[in-house]
């Protein structure tokens, strides 16, 4: 045997036991993962809870991902615990899309007993207890779900809910009775537990509510676009206790007029307080922030004139936990973000601009964030709601 | 020294119109008012002077989308709901003439959908629309555009129309300068035909909306002396169905338009039977123009024409049986 096929035949053994090694060790692996697969499904984990990120108020959120195609979004909110994001459509049936972390569609609801083209969602605010409140344009009221969509109560004026006006007519409403207000028709519906349908006068109330925000405290801030007196009227939490309130007298607050001079508005679109109790309402037709005291005394306005941090049609806002204005500006195609935690704002940042690429918006509308620093944006002719994260 | 005079003259005039608001007329909103002191923050919300997107420095791209951030279903900016042809507002307790009857139907009717009562029987509810006016940037065809021709010649086709071809966003938009019907402009763009100003003057006992639609109110207001600029707006692009009153008579020497409904006239306008944005009227039975009308070659379908009652209920408001 020459020595040439002596040290062919050695690279011949070492090439086996090398396949066979890189074989068991390929089946070793496999049956890790496998291992690691089978203690997943055996030991399903929760998602931890949502803690907010630290970070200094400059820091900056950036562009995350966008949600299943909703139809024209306009309005948008977040549950508390941060798991369900709620959009309300402009397009296609109109309705209230309910979405998880993730921007699937998990669920929808809408005003009972009614056509698209009789109820118009607008904005949208989650209470603590999860309950949804949404603006209508259309029927002129505040329609209230549970966290599910189950229609509870409807708010036909700031000092007069749907329940209350039925119980004017007819006593007591029993519990599992259906009720809904048609305001094309001027007409409101009523079938009590295994009887027919009762047709009860409209009520003579009426407002315009459009923007919706709960505070740290619960109350509810409320737009008011009524022809002739626009404002912002601030409805006390207690008034919403229980599902359904047939004695709804709440103490409300109103603040401002119609106008485009101080302490003046012109289609407020959104109002809400900062942790000093300090009220910002989007002046939206005299494009800036209004600024009142804890008092409801005018304090001064800001946006208006040039540069990023100037405001054309601003419409949603939203106030985080460090005191941080966004605003959404829809002929702006951004998203506006002032530090409001001192005596004066000061403007931090502008976020995306016009396009239909990832982070930029076409006509967007309204802006919520949750614990997390996740920002929500409903970006109107993009058909979706962008997901940015600081 | 005249030459100074006149110098400071100029300026000092200058200055008094760059002051002064530009008029009591001004209509709505960011349409018109605009002064020194606050158009550059008032243009900023439609344009930009250096970064814009869209022609005439628009911030958008598509005129529609920018019209209906206010106008469209969400009444964030407006009252008047275009889409939904519907007037959105509640009342406070002092009404004005100007201003909409709340929750009722839009006078041109919408763009999808409309609250009208075009049967005059049931109560007036919202219906999706059977034809309306393309303004989202859908290619149409403009019916009787053109001169009178021994041709034939349908009309001008894949015409893209918009809001602003139409209104003028900026107020004021009479030929001099006056307010205007619904800020109509006096010539629309793009197309005018006409060599005339068609000025519709503000009717001031005018709403925007049909208080009541159960009776014969679309045809009991005159536009009065309007109504006649009315149709010679409307005759800017549909230039052949402009006609005087005794047209049903007279041969106009047009080979589709040759006799034709008098259109212009103190009692009959172009409003009296059609509406401007959008009807949900419904066609039925010989009403149907499924069939191809005759010289023009075209399958309209159940298309209601803009007309404002089912089938042809508009010729017996005037024509009793």
């Amino acid at each position: 045997m020459s020595v040439v096929a002596e040290t062919a035949g050695a690279e011949t053994r070492r090439g086996g036991r090398r396949r066979k090694l890189l074989f068991w060790l390929l089946v070793a692996a496999c049956v890790a993962v496998a291992a690691l697969f089978l203690l997943y499904l055996l030991n399903p984990k929760p998602l931890p809870d949502l803690v907010p990120l630290p970070g200094s108020i400059y820091s900056e959120p950036h562009y995350f991902f966008s949600s299943a195609k909703v139809d024209k979004p306009v309005g948008v909110a977040v549950s508390p615990d941060g798991r369900r994001i709620y959009v309300a459509e402009s397009g296609g049936e109109r309705l209230v899309k309910v979405l998880d972390r993730d921007g699937q569609v998990i669920g929808q609801f809408g005003a009972p007993g009614t056509a698209v083209g009789a109820r118009a969602p607008v904005y949208v605010a989650v209470d603590q207890a999860g309950r949804v409140f949404v603006s209508d344009r259309i029927q002129g009221a505040i329609l209230v779900f549970d966290a599910d969509g189950r229609f509870l109560d409807e708010i036909l004026s700031p000092t007069l809910t749907l329940s209350e006006h039925i119980a004017e007519h007819i006593g007591e409403v029993p519990e599992g009775s259906v009720f809904w207000y048609d305001a094309l028709a001027r007409q409101v519906h009523y079938q009590a537990p295994g009887e027919g349908d009762a047709v009860l006068p409209a009520p003579r109330e009426a407002w315009s509510p459009l923007g919706l925000r709960f505070d740290r405290d619960g109350d509810l801030w409320v737009t008011d676009v009524t022809e002739g007196a626009h404002s912002v009227h601030v409805l006390p939490r207690e008034a919403f206790a229980g599902e359904r309130w047939t004695d709804f007298e709440p103490q409300v607050r109103t603040i401002g007029e119609m106008g485009n001079g101080p302490g003046q508005f012109a289609f407020p679109n959104s109002a809400t307080v900062d942790s000093q109790g300090r009220l910002y309402v989007v002046d939206g037709n005299n494009g800036r922030i209004s600024v009142w005291d804890a008092q409801g005394t005018a304090l001064y306005e800001f946006g208006r004139g040039v540069g990023d941090g100037a405001l054309g049609l601003p419409r949603g806002l939203w106030i985080d936990d460090k005191d941080r204005l966004h605003v959404v500006d829809a002929v702006k195609q951004s998203v506006k973000v002032f530090d409001v935690s001192g005596d004066t704002p000061e403007f931090l940042v502008s976020l995306g601009s016009f396009g239909m690429g990832e982070g930029a918006f076409n006509y967007p509308n309204d802006v919520a964030l949750d614990g997390s620093g996740r920002m929500y944006v409903a970006d109107r002719e993009n058909d979706r709601v962008q997901v940015w994260s600081y | 020294m005249r030459r100074t005079w006149g110098g400071g003259l100029s300026a000092l005039a200058i200055v008094v119109l760059l002051t002064l608001p530009v008029s009591a007329w001004a209509d709505e909103g960011p349409h018109g008012g605009y002064s020194a002191t606050n158009t550059p923050d008032g243009c900023a919300a439609c344009h930009r002077a250096h970064t814009a997107r869209g022609e005439l420095l628009l911030t958008a791209t598509s005129t529609y989308d920018l019209c209906i951030t206010c106008h469209g279903p969400t009444g964030t900016g407006a009252n008047t709901d275009v889409v939904d042809g519907i007037y959105v507002a509640r009342r406070s307790p002092a009404p004005s003439p100007l201003q909409g009857v709340p929750e009722a139907g839009l006078r041109a009717g919408g763009f999808a959908s409309t609250v009208m009562n075009t049967d005059y029987g049931t109560a007036p509810g919202s219906r999706p629309v059977t034809s309306s006016h393309s303004v989202d940037g859908t290619p149409g065809t403009v019916w009787g555009f053109g001169p009178i021709s021994a041709t034939p010649y349908e009309g001008l086709p894949d015409f893209r129309l918009d809001c602003t071809n139409c209104h003028d966003p900026h107020g004021n938009a009479g030929s001099l300068g006056q307010a205007t019907y619904r800020i109509l402009r006096s010539q629309p763009t793009d197309l005018g035909e006409l060599t005339t100003y068609a000025d519709v003057a503000d009717p001031a006992t005018k709403t925007y909306t049909i208080g009541d639609t159960s009776d014969s109110v679309y045809f009991g207001q005159s536009y009065g002396s309007s109504g006649r600029a009315l149709a010679r707006f409307c005759a800017q692009c549909h230039t052949r169905y402009l006609a005087s009153g005794n047209s049903m008579l007279q041969d106009s020497g047009d080979a589709i338009f040759t006799y034709r409904h008098p259109s212009s006239t103190n009692a009959v306008n172009c409003l009296t039977c059609h509406v401007a944005h959008g009807s949900s009227a419904q066609m039925t039975g010989e009403a149907d123009m499924s069939a191809v009308l005759p010289g023009l070659g075209v399958t309209t379908g159940s298309d209601s024409a803009l007309l404002r009652l089912d089938d042809r209920g508009v010729c017996v408001q005037c024509h009793e049986p």
